[in-house]
């Protein structure tokens, strides 16, 4: 019997610890510090450009390559959130709060390491929680048909407001534009073609790896040529890197914070759709008031680096086990894979792990050699890092552009794609100006097909009663509608003063 | 000056090569087929058993031919991108496509694809079909489960992998066979129908032997009927629906195809090629090791069985629409 349950875990991680998976998983880490690094590369954009060239490996390898760059990029976007103010991904917003003020102090070596350290203890707890949490998971998640799906997509798609950064009308609006655009293509159960336009690629429906690469990458490089003016005063890069190792005492101060991190990443991971950047600034506002420091937050406090940058890469974890478990994207990052995954043939989802049981312990090994080594690699190479950020932005602007034509195109080998993507860049600098944010636009383009879908199954098969005496359905459709009802309010201030206390700070050090 | 002599050098040749290239395409006659490499489409995503096919035969086909068989992939709107893109290509052999049931069914869906605009060089592979029903389902045998649906018009669902896919419209034949009505649930693709049947989230499964295995192995489905005309040699206590009483046949199929007008003798050596390929025992491990069978139809018989497919597909699929 143990013999029997011992196999697929051993299986899962043999197939990780091949020469070429781990070849794939060191390319992983180059790329993800990389993009990590370069601020306006997000990790989400970095997965979806590698998607297009990975199709093609093998599930594991592939696997290896994305989730190693979701890794590398937690700990590369540090650096210049830490250095020059600017968060390398959205993730490290947390960062610049008390990381820019530390480097200012001359304190940026010791900034640089513990925050190096705070990610990994971040990751590991949410590696913990995958490896424990997601075959009960999915266990439970069986039990998933239509109707459950259904309601399961719903409560996803309230997570919208969640990532409308507040402004939850635009949210909507943008939401609703993906929901529109999610309906085109041939309708789910009949066959039938709609808003096709007679384009014939518009037959599968808009294509999202495009849309998504459109909305994050090109619209922000635009944006940022469009706003260039502005950065010409750009922050010199602080060259004074001072201590490096925290030392013992330090580091027992930094257990408590780390912890509050751990806890809330993983809480914030699990809740489909929220990402790291979120789950930093609430575990550091948690961290704030449980410290008995509280006033060094946002002036360089090393707790609240800490706290903030274990609570982002805590989110890791909890967001590959819900993606994995019920289908549904942890957050933006997990949804750009779960399109590939599904290429490869692995389909995110209730059935998932009893189909694949190896699957776990292959992703748990994969996220955990990545961990160790992207912690091996932050703090030897960090100085090298800096070097980058010299580079001037016209040259990145260039680089990111090319990057993003290049990697559409070869999803598909399709023009097709190339045209998507720039039409949706276009529409997504216009939402980037006028604040509308494009994730909830995102989120709706890719659940509204699974929403539809659904909920169309579940009538074929037994009308609206098979949604409505469905407990599990039932709780879910319960709780979507608090969370629309009863807005996260508390969410709301806390980041507000999270927020204002990181203006504060801009406006102090500048 | 000597710049201007070297762009001149370097045009000069590039002139050359490019005439030397056009000659060398232009002037092969078809007896020297293959003189260049050979492109093959696949017109599904990377991954799947249609591409899995055409990288595994791609290096045999080099291995008869003597040139290099590249393969690219242009998925897209079921296929018909490739499909589209083939139609318009010079047919001198060149440029083929992996092709399936999908040629000569989208015609009967609004899409734009014409069997008679392509060549069929041979099938590579078959997917014979069955009906699974979940492990505790009431129904013992395909008896069972038609006379529960002439008791009950409507109630029995079964799921599929999409409306005029190579499973639904099979389905629609059961259902004209057995005067019987059923509910088709459209999933998107095989792997989430047949996972559905397996949750019992529907009463049965329609669907290729080899992609119900796993869940017949999990032992969450159960084979009721195989849609062969003999009992499968690996499942021999299933009978096939013929021995039920209905004698209803498929299998989804893979195969390669030329643009129309492409000359007989190329397509009879590729066709020769083929089947020297889907014979080799390279070939058939992987093919036989996704649960598919190797079989090898050539040329001209494969033109035969376009139609035929054609023939039976559409009043099928009519039918779906017509729900």
């Amino acid at each position: 019997m143990i013999q029997i349950a011992a196999s697929p875990v051993t299986d899962g991680i043999m197939t990780v610890l091949q020469v070429d998976t781990l070849l794939y998983i060191g390319l992983g880490i180059l790329v993800g510090m990389l993009v990590g690094a370069f601020p306006g590369v997000t990790a989400t954009m970095a997965v979806a450009l590698a998607s297009g060239f990975t199709l093609t490996l093998e599930p594991i390898q592939g696997l290896a390559v994305l989730l190693t760059i979701y890794v590398a990029a937690q700990f590369g976007d540090r650096v210049p959130a830490i250095l020059i103010n600017t968060p390398g991904t959205p993730a490290s917003i947390s960062t610049t709060f008390d990381g820019y003020p530390l480097a200012l102090k001359g304190q940026a070596g010791l900034a640089l390491t513990t925050s190096a350290f705070g990610s990994a203890f971040g990751m590991l707890f949410g590696i913990l929680i995958l490896a424990v949490a997601a075959v009960p998971l999915s266990e439970f998640a069986r039990q998933f048909g239509p109707p459950e799906m259904f309601a399961l997509v719903v409560f996803g798609l309230t997570m919208m407001v969640g990532v409308s950064s507040g402004r939850v009308l635009k949210g909507l609006a943008a939401g609703a534009f993906g929901l529109l655009l999610a309906t085109v293509g041939r309708d789910p159960i009949t066959g039938d073609a709609r808003f096709t336009l007679n384009v014939l690629e518009l037959n599968g429906g808009v294509p999202f790896i495009p849309v998504i690469i459109g909305f994050f990458g090109v619209a922000e490089v635009l944006n940022q040529i469009l706003t260039r003016r502005r950065h010409l005063h750009h922050v010199k890069p602080v060259t004074q890197l001072g201590q490096w190792m925290p030392g013992r005492k330090l580091m027992q101060r930094l257990f408590k914070p780390m912890g509050i991190g751990a806890v809330t990443g993983s809480v914030v991971g699990l809740v489909p759709a929220v990402g790291g950047d979120i789950a930093g600034i609430i575990a550091w506002d948690n961290a704030r008031k449980v410290s008995k420091h509280p006033e060094e937050f946002g002036k360089g406090s090393l707790e609240g680096l800490t706290a903030g940058d274990t609570s982002s890469t805590a989110t890791l974890g909890g967001s590959v086990t819900t993606t994995m478990a019920l289908g549904v994207p942890g957050d933006s990052v997990m949804a750009v894979m779960i399109g590939s995954m599904m290429i490869w043939g692995i389909q995110p989802g209730p059935s998932l792990f009893s189909s694949r049981p190896d699957l776990v312990s292959s992703l748990v090994t994969i996220m955990l050699i990545a961990t160790i080594l992207t912690l091996g690699l932050s703090l030897l190479r960090m100085r090298g890092m800096v070097k980058l950020l010299e580079l001037p932005s016209h040259y990145l602007w260039v680089i990111i552009l090319i990057f993003c034509m290049v990697g559409t195109y070869s999803i598909n080998n399709s023009v097709f794609d190339v045209f998507m993507m720039m039409i949706f860049g276009a529409v997504g600098l216009f939402m980037l100006r006028f604040g509308f944010p494009a994730g909830p636009a995102v989120l709706g383009l890719i659940l509204g097909p699974l929403a539809e879908a659904n909920l169309r199954r579940a009538l074929i098969t037994d009308g609206w009663a098979s949604v409505f005496t469905s407990p599990i359905a039932l709780v879910l459709l319960a709780i979507s509608v608090a969370a629309l009802v009863v807005p996260p309010l508390r969410v709301q201030l806390k980041r507000r003063k999270a927020v204002g206390a990181g203006a504060d700070q801009a406006k102090v050090s500048s | 000056m000597k710049t201007l002599l070297k762009s001149l050098a370097v045009g000069t040749a590039g002139l050359l090569a490019l005439t030397g290239c056009a000659s060398g395409s232009n002037g092969s006659s078809e007896a020297d087929f293959p003189a260049q490499d050979i492109r093959l489409t696949v017109p599904w995503a990377a991954g799947g058993s249609g591409d899995l096919t055409a990288r595994t035969i791609a290096p045999l086909l080099e291995k008869e031919l003597g040139v290099e068989v590249i393969v690219e992939n242009k998925p897209g709107a079921n296929g018909s991108v490739a499909y589209n893109w083939l139609k318009d290509q010079k047919p001198d052999g060149y440029n083929l496509s992996m092709m399936g049931v999908e040629v000569a069914t989208l015609q009967f869906q609004d899409y734009d694809i014409d069997p008679s605009n392509y060549a069929p060089i041979g099938q590579g592979l078959a997917g014979p079909g069955a009906i699974a029903v979940p492990v505790d389902s009431p129904y013992k045998s395909l008896k069972d489960l038609v006379a529960d649906a002439k008791a009950n018009p409507g109630k029995v669902t079964y799921s599929s992998p999409g409306v005029g896919s190579v499973w639904d419209s099979p389905a629609q034949g059961l259902q004209e066979l057995a005067g019987i009505e059923l509910t088709s649930v459209p999933f998107d693709g095989s792997a989430p129908a047949v996972a559905a049947a397996a949750a019992g989230d529907v009463d049965f499964s329609i669907d290729a032997i080899g992609t119900q295995k796993n869940q017949v192995d999990a032992g969450k489905l159960r084979y009721l009927a195989m849609l062969t005309e003999e009992r499968d040699p690996k499942n021999p206590d299933v009978p096939t629906a013929k021995e039920e009483g209905i004698d209803l046949q498929n299998a989804s199929w893979v195969g390669i195809m030329a643009p129309a007008g492409t000359p007989e003798e190329v397509v009879s050596k590729l066709s020769d090629a083929m089947g020297k390929a889907v014979e080799d025992a390279e070939y058939k491990k992987v093919i036989e090791g996704s649960n598919l069978v190797p079989t090898f139809k050539d040329a001209e018989a494969m033109k035969a069985f376009l139609d035929e497919e054609a023939d039976r597909y559409g009043p099928w699929i009519k039918l779906a629409q017509g729900k």
